[in-house]
C-alpha cells in the first residue's frame, strides 16, 4: 500500500547534499520516468562533446519520422530540417523536444546511453527505446524506467561535479536551468525562472500517460537534490500533480530559499 | 413549537465561534440543539435556569490518554468523573503514540506490556476500532475519540528493537492503521521520545501519514524533542506533514528545561510560517509549567529498547545503573534528556500503586531518604513497580505557556494522565484553569476566544464535525457555568478535587452533571470519525 490519494503511486527522495538530510517515500520504487529519462541522453550528449568525441556544431539532420512524433517539443513545428548537436541538446532540455531526443539517439545510440547509465551505478534506472507516437506489443512497454533512489543519486554526482568531469557536469547543469516546464515539484519551490540570480532550479519533467515525474538540482541556501515520480490511473492527473507541488514545498523547506545561494553553487 | 426535550434559558451564548456572547435561548430535541430566541418561554419537558450565566458548547479534550478507563470499579468512577466536571464532553484518547489498538491477537502479549505501562494494569488489547469502541463505549457519561498509536503499530509489528523498519513492515503498519482509521479512528499520533517510536525515521512517520492524509485525518505528535532540541523536532514535524500532505497538530507544545525556555518565540513563529505556506498546523498545551509522563522515559532510551520486561530485568544491574547515570550526564544524541536538562529534584513521583508513600516526592528526595543516588533509587522503583511509575516534571516557564495559550493556532487539552494516586492536575483542571486564571483572572484571552479554543476549533481540526459549535441540528453537548466563578479546584497536592462554578454540562441532551452532581446518565459513546477530502494542497 502506498498511502497516497487513490490511484497514484509515488517514489521520492530528496537530499540536502550539505548535511545528507533524506526524506524519501519508497525510494527503490521502479517507475515509468517518461521525459525524465531524457536526463540520461542528455548526460551522455555532454559526456561526448566534452571528451571530444561529439562536436557541438556537427550538424544533425531531422527525419520525416522525427517531426512527426508529435507530443512535446517545438523542432518538428519548425521549418529547418538541420540542427546542430547543440540545438538538439538545448531543445530536449528547454521544451523536452522528441523530434530532437530521437535525433540525438540516432547519433549517441541508445546503447551509449544505458552504458552510461550503468557506468553511473544506475541498476534500476535506464532509457529502453526511442520515443514512439504509439507503443505496440513488440516494443519496449516504456521510453525510461527508474528509481528516485537512482536519480537522486545521479543528480548529486552532477551537482558536486563529480560525475564524468566537471566540465560535463557543467554543461548538463546549464542544460536543465535552460528547462522552461516548472509546473510541477519546481512550481512550489520559490525562485524566479527567469532569473540567474537568487536560487536556481535546474530539472528535467516528465509527462506521459499515467505518469508526471520531475527530478532536478537546487541551489538554494543549501544545495538539494530531487526526484519526485507519480504513477497514477486514468482520472487522478490532478491528485498527482498535486503530489508533486506539495514535494515542492519540502524541497523548498530543505533548500532554505529565500534568495540566498550556497556558496558552493 | 413542540415540546422539547430540554431547554436552557436567560443564558447569554458563547456559540463556538469565537464571537461575543448574545442572549439566547437553547433547546434540545431527540439529542439535537435548537437555538431559540433570548426569554423564549418554549415549552421544555426539563428547563435549567442560566440566568447570569453562559452556555457553551460542549469542550473537547484534544490530548487525553484516558483510552483504558472502562470498568466498575470506584477509582475510575472517580477518574472518568474529573473532566467530565469540568464540562469535557469529548475526550481523544490515543495520544502519543501509544493506543490499545489495533492490536493483532498473535502480538497481545508483547504489545499488552507497553500498554499496561502506560496506562496502568490490567492491559487490554483490542484487534480493531470496533472493538476497541464496544468495549469502551460501554456505560460513558461523554465521548470517545481515540487515535491510532504508531507505537502501537510499530511493536505490534516490528516490537521494541532499535533499528529503521524494513518496507514490508512499513507496509503492514500501514495496512492496520488503514483498517482503524477507515472504521473510525480519528487520526494517527506519534510519540518520538518514547519507545518503541523513537526507533523510527522520518521516513517511517511520513509512510504512516500518508496513510492519515489519505483519510483526511491528521498527523499528532508528541515531538522527537520538547527541550533544547525543540526547534529541529518541529521541523522534523512540519517536514513528515508537508511531505505526507496531512494535517498537522503538535501536541501539548512547550518548550521545556531552562535551555529552551523562551523558545516558543520562535517555535511559534515557525508555525506561523508553516502556515502561510500552505501547511495545516495547529498546537494544543495544557496551562500548566509542570508535565507528566513515565518515569521510564527519563531513562537513556537504549534501556527500554526490548521492552518493559527487558528493561526490568537491565536495571537491576549495577553496571546498567553507572551507564544510565554516565548518559544522563553526557546525554546521547537524539534524546531529549529530560533529568540532564532539568535535575532529579524537578521530577516528582505521581502514581507509584505499589508505594503510595513515595507519590508526591521528588526522586532527590526520595533518593537523599534512603541515602542513595537517583538513578539507583529511579531504578528500584521501576522495579518494585513493574515499570508503573508515572512523574511530574516541573520543566516549564509560565511565559511559555502563556505564549502559546494566546497564539491563535492554539487549542486546549489536558494531556491527562488519568492514573490513581497524585496524578497531574491537568486532568481534572484544565479547562476550568482556563476558564478562571487565564481569562478572568489574568486577561490572558477572552472568554469567547477561551471557548473558541476548547470546542469549535478542535472539533473542525478532528472532524467531529457536528460538534463544538451552538448551531441548529448539532449534537446536544453544553456546558452551562458562571463565568464569575469558574475555576480550578485540582492542584498538585489534591489533584482530583471538584472544579467551582460549573452549573451543569449535557451530553447528548441529557443533564451529565447538575452542580456538585455527577447523574447516573450514561449518554456517551465512542465517536466513529469519517473520512474527510484529503488536504489535497495543491498549492500555497
Amino acid at each position: 500500500m502506498n498511502g497516497t490519494a487513490a490511484g497514484v503511486r509515488v517514489g521520492v527522495m530528496v537530499r540536502r547534499l550539505d548535511d545528507g538530510h533524506t526524506l524519501t517515500t519508497e525510494p527503490d520504487l521502479v517507475l515509468p520516468l517518461a521525459s525524465v529519462g531524457k536526463v540520461l541522453l542528455l548526460g551522455e550528449v555532454a559526456r561526448r562533446l566534452t571528451d571530444g568525441t561529439l562536436a557541438a556544431d556537427q550538424p544533425i539532420e531531422l527525419l520525416g519520422a522525427d517531426r512527426q512524433l508529435g507530443g512535446t517539443g517545438l523542432l518538428g513545428l519548425l521549418s529547418p530540417r538541420q540542427y546542430t548537436v547543440a540545438d538538439l541538446a538545448t531543445a530536449v532540455a528547454a521544451v523536452s523536444d522528441n523530434a530532437a531526443t530521437n535525433a540525438l539517439l540516432r547519433v549517441v545510440t541508445l546503447d551509449a546511453v544505458r552504458d552510461l547509465a550503468r557506468r553511473a551505478g544506475l541498476l534500476h534506472t535506464t532509457v529502453h527505446d526511442r520515443i514512439r507516437a504509439a507503443r505496440g506489443p513488440d516494443v519496449p512497454a516504456t521510453f525510461a524506467t527508474g528509481t528516485a533512489r537512482e536519480l537522486c543519486a545521479f543528480l548529486a554526482d552532477v551537482a558536486a561535479g563529480t560525475w564524468q568531469s566537471p566540465a560535463a557536469c557543467a554543461l548538463l547543469q546549464q542544460w536543465l536551468a535552460g528547462n522552461t516546464d516548472r509546473a510541477l515539484v519546481a512550481d512550489t519551490i520559490d525562485h524566479d525562472p527567469w532569473s540567474t540570480d537568487g536560487v536556481l532550479v535546474l530539472n528535467k519533467t516528465g509527462t506521459d500517460t499515467g505518469v508526471r515525474a520531475d527530478a532536478g538540482i537546487v541551489f538554494g541556501r543549501h544545495t538539494v537534490v530531487y526526484a519526485v515520480i507519480a504513477a497514477f490511473e486514468s482520472g487522478a492527473e490532478r491528485a498527482a500533480v498535486a503530489e508533486l507541488r506539495r514535494w515542492g514545498t519540502v524541497v523548498d523547506g530543505l533548500a532554505g530559499t529565500g534568495a540566498h545561494r550556497s556558496e558552493s553553487s | 413549537m413542540a415540546r422539547l426535550d430540554l431547554l436552557v434559558t436567560g443564558g447569554d451564548v458563547l456559540d463556538g465561534t469565537g464571537s461575543p456572547a448574545r442572549a439566547a435561548d437553547v433547546g434540545v430535541r431527540d439529542g439535537r440543539l435548537v437555538l431559540l430566541p433570548p426569554q423564549s418561554r418554549t415549552p421544555a419537558v426539563q428547563v435549567v435556569d442560566a440566568a447570569g450565566l453562559v452556555v457553551t458548547p460542549g469542550f473537547i479534550d484534544v490530548h487525553t490518554h484516558s483510552d483504558l478507563l472502562a470498568g466498575d470499579d470506584p477509582q475510575r468512577e472517580v477518574l472518568r468523573g474529573a473532566p467530565l466536571r469540568q464540562g469535557v464532553t469529548t475526550e481523544i484518547c490515543g495520544n502519543c503514540g501509544i493506543s490499545p489498538f489495533p492490536v493483532p491477537p498473535e502480538r497481545s502479549g508483547p504489545v499488552g506490556e507497553l500498554i499496561a505501562a502506560t496506562f496502568g494494569p490490567p492491559a487490554a488489547s483490542y484487534a480493531s476500532f470496533p472493538e476497541f469502541a464496544a468495549a469502551q463505549g460501554v456505560a460513558r457519561r461523554n465521548h470517545l475519540a481515540a487515535l491510532v498509536g504508531h507505537g502501537t503499530l510499530r511493536a505490534a509489528v516490528v516490537g521494541f528493537a532499535q533499528r529503521r523498519a524494513t518496507p514490508d513492515e512499513i507496509r503492514r503498519m500501514g495496512e492496520l492503521l488503514d483498517g482503524a482509521l477507515a472504521a473510525g479512528a480519528a487520526g494517527l499520533s506519534t510519540g518520538l521520545i518514547y519507545s518503541p517510536g523513537v526507533n523510527a525515521g522520518t521516513d517511517e512517520v511520513i509512510a504512516l501519514a500518508r496513510v492519515a492524509a489519505a483519510h483526511g485525518k491528521p498527523y499528532v505528535t508528541h515531538l522527537r524533542d520538547e527541550m533544547s532540541q525543540v526547534e529541529s523536532a518541529l521541523e522534523e514535524a512540519i517536514e513528515i506533514a508537508a511531505a505526507a500532505g496531512s494535517a498537522l497538530q503538535v501536541s501539548h507544545h512547550k518548550t521545556a528545561g531552562r535551555r529552551a525556555w523562551g523558545a516558543t518565540v520562535r517555535t511559534l513563529a515557525r508555525l506561523d510560517r508553516a502556515r502561510a505556506e500552505g501547511l495545516d498546523v495547529t498546537c494544543d498545551v495544557y496551562p500548566y509549567t509542570a508535565g507528566s509522563t513515565a518515569l521510564h522515559a527519563m531513562l537513556p532510551p537504549w534501556v527500554i529498547a526490548d521492552g518493559v520486561p527487558a528493561m526490568l530485568a537491565a536495571i537491576a544491574e549495577p553496571a546498567v545503573r553507572e551507564r544510565i547515570r554516565a548518559d544522563i550526564v553526557a546525554g546521547v544524541p537524539g534524546w531529549e534528556n529530560t533529568v540532564g536538562n532539568g535535575g532529579w529534584d524537578l521530577i516528582r513521583v505521581a502514581s507509584a500503586p505499589n508505594s503510595p508513600n513515595v507519590q508526591g516526592h521528588t526522586i532527590a528526595e526520595l533518593a537523599a531518604a534512603a541515602g542513595t543516588d537517583p538513578v539507583h533509587y529511579a531504578c528500584a522503583l521501576l522495579v518494585a513497580e513493574r515499570g508503573d511509575v508515572t512523574i511530574l516534571s516541573h520543566s516549564m516557564h509560565e511565559d511559555d505557556v502563556r505564549r502559546v495559550l494566546a497564539s491563535p493556532l492554539t487549542m486546549l487539552c489536558s494531556d491527562g494522565v488519568p492514573k490513581p494516586g497524585r496524578p497531574h492536575p491537568r486532568w481534572a483542571g484544565s479547562f476550568t484553569r482556563v476558564l478562571g486564571h487565564y481569562v478572568r483572572d489574568v486577561g490572558l484571552l477572552s472568554l469567547a476566544e477561551a471557548v473558541h479554543k476548547m470546542t469549535a476549533m478542535p472539533a473542525r481540526r478532528f472532524g467531529l464535525r457536528d460538534r463544538g459549535l451552538l448551531a441548529d441540528g448539532y449534537a446536544a453537548d453544553l456546558v452551562v457555568f458562571d463565568p464569575q466563578r469558574v475555576a480550578d479546584g485540582a492542584t498538585y497536592d489534591d489533584p482530583l478535587a471538584a472544579p467551582r462554578g460549573v452549573r451543569c454540562v449535557v451530553v447528548a441532551g441529557e443533564i451529565v452533571v447538575d452542580g456538585d452532581d455527577v447523574t447516573d446518565a450514561r449518554p456517551g459513546r465512542v465517536l466513529a470519525v469519517p473520512d474527510r477530502e484529503p488536504a489535497g494542497r495543491d498549492r500555497p
